[in-house]
């Protein structure tokens, strides 16, 4: 069975209860906004496959619940993400202070190699803005990380912010990426291996991209 | 003749004039008898409930509106409170004492009374053609030895003075939506000012607190009144429904020819009857709400003209006075909240299903299986015989209660039940007021921004929690807030917000707060808590 995608990532979304995470999401995968959704509770999951430079990215992307009460649980998620995408909401001033907050987790409990985009959600809703653009391009620049604008609701730089981690986790992890992609070659070169196996060794090789 | 009787042999007892006092119905009358005056008194509070249950549950079960207007409000600790309100209360009665002399036989009786509510046209016929003419008489026979001590008094004592100016304008707040505004909360909203009627349902407020009921019978007619109206613009088979009409009708215009005669013939008649017929049987865009939206029915004492009261939906109706709270939650301006709204209205399925989803995952088709009527009714008698001996059910045949649960509650009983089980009406009980005064109190402003987040994020696709503060979302914060001044080192913890959005489905603020106190604090202990790791 051919396999759908080369390398399978995990991003991991951080933000404030409200910002707009769920929603980036959805538009991300489903290309739906539906304002009326519920809120997350615990963690939840969704998927993607992109096409990077030929290879085929599947980013397995992790939507917490933004309730500090939550994170102990999706503090646990944090290991092994590869990215890591923090939102904030450029109405709420308070959701742009809490990030300091959440980078420090990251620092803490994140791999060193974590990839990660700062984020202004809802950059449609210019009117209620507390957080300038200015601001949030500073905080993206101290912390070094690439910074975006977008909006769920219009759609607007959803898919640039999350294809740009993605190409980042995929140049972090190039070195692994390229074995993988050597050992998927000798892989299909090699016809003698029972169906069984072949599975097997698949399975071997996605796990050795996710160890990373 | 053998056979029918075999078939049906309660109907020929119960209808038999002179036989009537047969077991069953005689020790019901008694009972009846015995209390009228209480009975009265205790009805009143049906009325409420009933109004409360049909907008939460969107009334679009038959249990739920006949059987859980009765039911829900009080807890029947005596059977005589539920009297003659509805056919489902005679059941009751009937039912409750044979299982006094025999449990066992639960069974076996219920059926055969069912058969005389519930199948009743057929087994009418069939005796008829057979000579037993005893069974058609049977129901209005068999009534009035139970009724005529209960509902007659009741209704035509108060009812007469009082409905010209009080009645008329409750019947179209009795209907699904005010009730709802009613509910939600006289301080915190102001939001009734949109519907004049609404003032009336607020006596109801009191009258759901305790036991003292101020605004008494007019209820009961006006429930009456608005049952057989309800009952044609919902769908539902509801034979049982068909039952209450012809029922109470006959009580009611004895005692109030014109009243409740005028309100529906009078103006509103044209568009309620030119909608009606349509939207129970299809769910065509064009008034699709409408089955749902019961005080449309009698817009009379509209204070303006308002497009076709009818074409209103209930999420418009709702949508309209999402306005008010604005200053509470202060959701209200963002694009986001017009976006969410009329996303919600754009639907092309704007009716709701039994559970009152207009749409999103939870929508369930109304293809589901339905639980016939019979079985539907027979599970509510069961029902109510295990809430009069509430006690000695879960002490004694509580796997029997188990199994019931997992048969699943009568929706029309399930406020009832859950309180029961999860014990909070005994919290309700010991502790009056406190939720008031739990109220009353300002909170904490971290535990109110995250709550105020969460408002329009809970079931947004169900008509009680769609318009952005709407009365389901009013409730929600009120009870999420009181629970946070009520424990408040435990807070808010946004996996409490669905699970009482799901209570404030099925009941009152209040009752649904304490609900909710036992779910965190005797099922779930320390679920919702942070913890530090």
């Amino acid at each position: 069975m051919a396999k759908q995608y080369d390398v399978l990532f995990r991003l991991l979304m951080l933000g404030d209860s409200g910002v707009g995470k769920t929603c980036m999401l959805r538009r991300f995968t489903e290309s739906e906004f539906d304002p009326s959704h519920i809120s997350t509770i615990g963690v939840d999951f969704k998927m993607k496959t992109l096409e990077l430079d030929g290879i085929k990215v599947r980013v397995q992307i992790w939507d917490t619940a933004g309730q500090e009460r939550y994170q102990t649980i999706t503090k646990q998620y944090y290991r092994r993400a590869q990215g890591i995408i923090f939102v904030y909401d450029i109405t709420s001033e308070s959701s742009f202070q809490h990030l300091l907050k959440w980078a420090g987790d990251v620092d803490e409990f994140a791999p060193d190699k974590v990839q990660r985009v700062l984020i202004g959600n809802k950059s449609d809703e210019e009117l209620s803005r507390q957080v300038t653009k200015d601001q949030g391009s500073k905080l993206a620049e101290t912390c070094g990380m690439e910074f975006f604008e977008t909006s769920a609701s219009t759609s607007s730089n959803i898919s640039e912010a999350f294809t740009r981690l993605t190409e980042l986790v995929l140049q972090a992890h190039h070195r692994d990426v390229d074995n993988l992609l050597g050992a998927l070659d000798d892989y299909l070169d090699n016809n003698a291996l029972e169906e069984e196996n072949e599975s097997e060794g698949t399975d071997v090789n996605t796990h050795r991209t996710c160890a990373c | 003749m053998a056979e029918l009787s075999t078939l049906s042999p309660s109907p020929p007892a119960l209808g038999d004039p002179h036989v009537a006092p047969s077991v069953p119905p005689s020790s019901s009358a008694q009972q009846a008898i015995n209390h009228p005056v209480p009975e009265s008194a205790m009805e009143k509070p049906s009325p409420m409930s009933s109004l409360y249950n049909d907008k939460a549950l969107t009334g679009n079960t038959p249990a739920a509106q006949s059987g859980g207007s009765p039911l829900t409000p009080h807890p029947p600790l005596s059977p005589t409170k539920l009297t003659a309100d509805t056919p489902l209360s005679l059941l009751v009665h009937e039912a409750s004492p044979q299982r006094e002399e025999s449990p066992g036989k639960d069974a076996e009786t219920v059926p055969d009374v069912m058969k005389q509510e519930t199948s009743d046209p057929p087994a009418a016929e069939r005796l008829n053609t057979e000579t037993v003419t005893p069974a058609p008489p049977s129901e209005p026979s068999s009534a009035p030895p139970s009724e005529p001590s209960s509902a007659p008094p009741s209704e035509p004592s108060s009812a007469p003075p009082s409905e010209p100016s009080s009645a008329p304008p409750r019947e179209p707040s009795s209907a699904p939506s005010e009730g709802p505004q009613a509910s939600p909360s006289p301080d915190l909203n102001p939001g009734p000012n949109l519907y004049p009627n609404v003032h009336v349902t607020h006596n109801p407020n009191p009258v759901m607190d305790d036991g003292t009921f101020t605004a008494s019978q007019p209820q009961i007619a006006a429930a009456s009144n608005a049952m057989p109206a309800a009952a044609a613009s919902i769908d539902s088979t509801a034979a049982v429904e068909e039952k209450l009409q012809p029922l109470q009708q006959e009580e009611i215009p004895q005692s109030l020819p014109p009243p409740p005669l005028s309100p529906k013939p009078a103006t509103p008649s044209e568009a309620t009857k030119a909608e009606l017929p349509s939207t129970p049987t299809s769910a065509e865009p064009p008034s699709p709400g409408v089955p749902l939206i019961l005080e449309p029915d009698f817009p009379f004492p509209l204070p303006k003209p308002r497009p076709a009261p009818d074409t209103l939906s209930y999420l418009e109706s709702a949508s309209i006075m999402s306005g008010t709270l604005e200053s509470l939650s202060g959701l209200g301006e963002d694009g986001s909240s017009v976006g969410s709204d009329s996303e919600v209205n754009g639907m092309s399925v704007r009716r709701t299903d039994k559970y009152g989803f207009l749409g999103g995952n939870q929508y369930s088709e109304s293809g589901e299986k339905d639980v016939r009527v019979e079985v539907a009714r027979q599970r509510e008698v069961k029902w109510l015989d295990m809430f009069y001996h509430w006690d000695k059910w879960v002490k004694h045949r509580f796997q029997k209660v188990k199994l019931r649960c997992r048969k699943g509650i009568p929706s029309s009983l399930r406020s009832k039940a859950w309180q029961l089980l999860s014990n909070s009406q005994e919290l309700l009980d010991a502790n009056p007021g406190k939720f008031e005064e739990l109220e009353r109190e300002p909170g904490e402003a971290k535990w109110l921004d995250i709550i105020e987040k969460d408002l329009h994020r809970q079931f947004p696709f169900h008509e009680m929690f769609a318009a952005r503060g709407g009365h389901g979302q009013q409730d929600l914060y009120r009870i999420l807030k009181a629970y946070t001044i009520y424990r408040p080192e435990e807070g808010y913890c946004q996996a409490q917000a669905p699970v009482a959005a799901v209570l404030l489905m099925h009941m009152p603020a209040e009752q649904a707060f304490w609900c909710l106190v036992q779910i965190c604090e005797k099922y779930l202990p320390g679920y919702y808590t942070a913890l530090d790791w």
